[in-house]
């Protein structure tokens, strides 16, 4: 085997290893030590988080939906952001970059909290709307800061070429800036999804148990309720986020499968 | 162009602002004539919020009581799993606060220490309880268990449900001596070093064993809500429980250097082998844990020779319920012979009933004594026969403050 | 009027650099360079008549019609820079295409003309390859050919040769003088290489620290540099004081008669090394010898006055250090400049 798949292969399986006691554990069964399996193996949990009425097909669907737009706001909003705080000599520069990135930071239970009150007011509650909304504060940084560091390592005179030929601001952006930014920006998408997928206190406060997405289900297994199904659930989630990592990650590949040189300038 | 944006985007919320949900809270009219009450409550759906973390529950409730109630009322119930009732009574406090006058929440599942800030805080609707017939008929609401939550009257604000009664369970080819006392288990552990722990308190079962050592060590008459105890009062009177515990602390699990964190932690111990007893507050449970195969068929459960803290608990309508009639005509049958007892059925949940059997006729009782508790269930005859009542929930508190001052860090 | 016109375009950042108003006229067709050490201010005039940085003061005009707020895109200019910033993403017959693209001509007519004026920069056929394909030069080339389809009124070179080795900017230098000539296309280019100024241009203007200090075709500027700065900056080497007196010019080596009136007082004699003969009347004592690739400099004291003195190789071959030799200035013309 060659030595750069052997290493790969290790840093699978160490990636791999938490998940195979979860597997273990969702099958059930009575699994007392020296055993190595338990005895009883039964499909007792699986059958139930997928049963018809435990919801987790639409809860998959709504998590991801919700995963969706948040991420599609937050690179409508995060992209402009970025390229204001990157190159213009804003007044508050400092002050803004502080603002925009400290949900880093701060946990989001904590500042959703306070604004329970205005989203009642505001009736933004028991909606879906309101759910996006708050996902979007912990999320988005992250993308803004990844569009931050593409933009640094781009070079203007790039947009100025584009500019001389006729390129108007939005075709600058589409031909010149989004193929730049686009693989930096892709780790910014996979973490504001991640974010979102995995938000439970802020989607149940916000939410007020009407928006069910798939830690709302599953999140009261985990404190004992039923290792089994907890172990259950925890698979089912860590493949979908699996799934869209690699879906992205797939995407990515395939844009750039036949613009190899990338966006390496050149010299 | 910017300055158009911001206009545009604070235009955009005064207006989501002024469109804010805000219709008035139907008055609900418990006392109308049922009937009545029940053909309004036709083709509405009712939201019923209640701890999401068992399997079990969950079924019974998704494949017994809903599509019941879809057939025999037209009701859709929709039920949200939630992780912590106090995550609710957060959500309640601050619709009262931003004045939300119709909130999700119609039914949520509530008892003791959540009932009595629901309570202090006005979060729930008008009292109810006596006004569905299936309390009037079948349950007795003047029995003090029924009538006070932890101490705290209830005034018809919630509507029992289900009986919780404390026993200890214990693998029968691990323990052959059963000890039914205090005195007795202290014994046990010290000649079986290793094979017994309980949950660390603030865990609600954890405090329930300091209790139950409390009730035979110490006698908790004193310890009652109208003539609250101070505080250095109480303490002098914990004494003895705390040295009863820290005696026996050597011979625990891991000679006590640690206890585990939550109920559901002593379970995987004892599922896996490691100590010989769990407890807990659900009689059945142990039944139904050997039908789904996480606890081995050896399996029984005891209760102490002077019995074991029972209390009831309970469903609740909060103040701005959308649909507060549905939600009656919902719990009313929920207390139904037929649901108590599908109910009481391991291989549904393995609830206790809140049915006061003497109210019932002979044909409703055959129902609930033809059901198999499991070998590991004890009858219900024995389990009414030695109850005892909950102390105030003040002192709940107290004693978890107590245990972790006198015990834990000693 | 044909051409462009510059009119007392002005920019300063600050304290750090001030680019002087400066007025330009550029005829129609015209190759004009401008030349200058790094930091005179080229670039930035180059951008500003690119339209890429607005000006403090002044305007331009094409034909004209001012252009001085109209944004880059809608200028028909075509501009190189030194990186060939061509599209990844895209063939290198979609790269060319693009500023018709932008123009709105159809797909296929586009790519044709990409196509057409590929073959014309010595790349037919490329037009499927990727840029990540091709070597730095090749890449220049399509960079060029990108401009050059659009067919604009001013192409704009900034250093575009600076990053390619000698061989390879030498090429394209010719290149680049072969498609002036072809499409007589109006060109300004922005450069701090000599050689590539002296043999692109019909005109340069010399620039130093913002300011433009002459303007005149290569040969004019090389046989008249305007001042003592821009004769060094030609590389002339030899400045003798001289004294003007009355029509005559006394230099250490003897005195001249002043064939055109000039002002009395002291100047600095430049005199081209190319300019100084190995035979005459003079007597030198060589100094130095020091060889370069194709020619000799020789450095050789005459009258207490160091001279260099360049010669191709063969002429000046047989010199070492210590030979007494004749040398012969010229005595004609000569380059006169005030301190």
């Amino acid at each position: 085997m060659r030595r750069s798949s052997f290493y790969l292969l290790l840093i699978g399986l160490i990636f791999a290893l938490p998940f195979v006691p979860a597997l273990i554990a969702s099958f059930g069964g009575v699994w007392r030590f020296p055993t190595i399996i338990p005895d009883g193996i039964n499909l007792r949990a699986w059958e139930s988080v997928f049963s018809p009425s435990s919801r987790t097909l639409s809860a998959i669907f709504l998590s991801l939906w919700i995963a969706f737009c948040v991420t599609v706001i937050n690179l409508m909003v995060g992209i402009p952001a970025a390229y204001a705080l990157t190159r213009k000599k804003l007044r508050f520069q400092s002050g803004i970059e502080a603002v925009l990135l400290a949900p880093i930071f701060v946990p989001a239970l904590a500042a959703v909290m306070g604004i329970h009150l205005t989203f009642l007011r505001l009736g933004l509650t028991e909606t879906v709307i309101g759910v996006i909304l708050v996902h979007l504060a912990p999320s988005m940084p992250y993308v803004i800061r990844a569009a931050m560091i593409s933009f640094q390592t781009m070079n203007e005179e790039a947009e100025d070429a584009a500019k001389m030929l006729g390129a108007t601001k939005s075709q600058r952006f589409y031909h010149v800036i989004l193929p730049h930014l686009i693989p930096g920006l892709t780790a910014g998408v996979v973490l504001s999804m991640l974010i979102s997928l995995s938000q439970y206190s802020v989607t149940l406060l916000i939410g007020a148990g009407q928006v069910i997405t798939l830690p709302i289900l599953f999140v009261p297994f985990l404190n004992g309720g039923d290792p089994a199904i907890g172990s259950a659930y925890t698979l089912v989630f860590s493949a979908v986020a699996l799934a869209l990592v690699l879906l992205l990650d797939g995407g990515l590949r395939s844009y750039y499968a036949t613009r190899k040189g990338g966006c390496h300038e050149w010299i | 162009m910017k300055k158009k944006w911001m206009l545009a985007s604070s235009m955009l919320l005064l207006v989501l602002g002024a469109c804010s949900n805000e219709q008035a809270a139907p008055v609900a009219d418990f006392s109308q004539q049922w009937s009545e009450l029940t053909e309004a409550a036709q083709g509405t759906t009712v939201n019923l919020y209640m701890w999401g973390g068992s399997d079990s529950i969950n079924s019974y409730f998704d494949e017994w009581v809903t599509p019941r109630l879809e057939e025999q009322y037209d009701i859709s119930l929709n039920r949200v799993p939630v992780n912590d009732t106090q995550e609710i009574l957060t959500q309640l406090l601050d619709e009262k606060t931003a004045g939300k006058e119709t909130g999700s929440i119609d039914i949520m599942w509530i008892n003791g220490e959540n009932f009595r800030n629901a309570k202090d805080n006005d979060l729930l609707n008008q009292p109810f309880a006596d006004k569905l017939p299936n309390v009037a008929d079948l349950v007795d609401q003047q029995a003090p268990q029924i009538a006070e939550d932890f101490g705290i009257p209830v005034d018809n604000l919630q509507a029992p449900w289900g009986t919780a009664q404390f026993v200890m369970t214990y693998n029968s080819e691990d323990v052959t001596d059963v000890p039914t006392s205090f005195e007795q288990l202290a014994q046990w552990v010290q000649d079986n070093p290793g094979q017994f722990t309980y949950p660390a308190l603030p865990d609600f079962t954890g405090g329930a064993f300091v209790r139950h050592a409390l009730e035979e060590i110490v006698g908790t008459e004193q310890f009652t809500s109208d003539e609250p105890l101070e505080r250095d009062e109480f303490d002098k009177m914990m004494q003895p429980v705390w040295e009863y515990l820290n005696a026996i602390e050597p011979y625990l699990w891991r000679a006590g250097d640690t206890y585990p964190e939550s109920l559901a932690r002593l379970d995987q111990l004892y599922t896996n082998g490691e100590v010989a007893y769990t407890m807990a507050y659900d009689p059945i449970k142990a039944a139904a844990e050997v039908q789904n195969g996480r606890f081995p068929d050896s399996t029984r459960t005891f209760i102490f020779d002077g019995g074991t803290l029972s209390n009831t608990h309970y469903l609740a309508i909060p103040f701005n319920a959308e649909n507060p009639l549905g939600a009656a005509v919902v719990i009313n049958e929920l207390l139904s012979v037929e649901a108590q007892a599908a109910k009481l059925d391991p291989a549904n949940w393995g609830d206790l009933p809140v049915l006061d059997f003497s109210k019932l006729s002979d044909e409703q009782q055959q129902v609930f004594t033809a059901i198999d508790l499991g070998e590991a269930s004890l009858s219900i005859e024995e389990l009414e026969s030695k109850r005892i009542a909950e102390i105030p929930s003040i002192y709940v508190e107290w004693i978890e403050e107590g245990w972790l001052e006198n015990v834990a860090q000693n | 009027m044909s051409g462009f016109e510059i009119k007392n375009l002005s920019k300063s950042y600050g304290e750090d650099f001030t680019l002087a108003p400066v007025s330009l006229t550029i005829q129609s067709g015209e190759f004009v360079t401008l030349l200058g050490p790094s930091g005179c201010g080229k670039t930035t005039l180059l951008k500003l008549v690119a339209g890429l940085i607005a000006p403090d003061g002044g305007e331009v005009y094409q034909q004209g019609k001012e252009l001085t707020s109209v944004p880059s895109e809608n200028r028909q200019f075509a501009m190189m820079f030194q990186q060939p910033h061509l599209f990844p993403h895209m063939t290198i017959a979609e790269n060319v295409a693009f500023g018709l693209r932008m123009r709105k001509v159809a797909k296929k007519e586009r790519l044709k003309k990409a196509e057409e004026v590929l073959a014309e920069v010595g790349l037919g056929g490329y037009g499927k390859r990727y840029p990540y394909e091709l070597s730095g030069g090749q890449q220049q080339r399509v960079s060029l050919a990108r401009a050059l389809v659009i067919e604009p009124t001013l192409l704009l070179l900034d250093e575009p040769f600076s990053a390619l080795d000698p061989l390879l900017k030498v090429e394209m230098q010719q290149l680049v003088k072969t498609v002036h000539q072809q499409t007589g296309v109006t060109t300004i280019c922005v450069t701090h290489d000599q050689e590539e100024a002296f043999y692109l241009s019909d005109r340069i203007a010399l620039m130093q620290t913002g300011e433009v200090v002459q303007v005149a075709d290569p040969q004019t500027l090389y046989r008249s540099p305007a001042t003592l700065a821009v004769a060094k900056f030609l590389g002339y080497k030899n400045f003798i004081p001289v004294k003007v007196e009355q029509d005559s010019i006394v230099t250490p080596f003897g005195t001249y008669a002043a064939t055109i009136s000039i002002e009395s007082g002291k100047y600095q004699w430049a005199i081209p090394s190319e300019a100084i003969s190995l035979k005459g009347s003079l007597q030198g004592l060589v100094n130095e010898v020091v060889h370069h690739k194709g020619y000799i400099e020789t450095v050789v004291e005459v009258e207490g006055h160091e001279l260099t003195v360049r010669k191709l190789t063969p002429d000046a071959q047989a010199l070492r250090v210590g030979d007494s030799i004749t040398i012969g200035l010229p005595d004609e013309d000569l380059v006169l400049l005030r301190e």
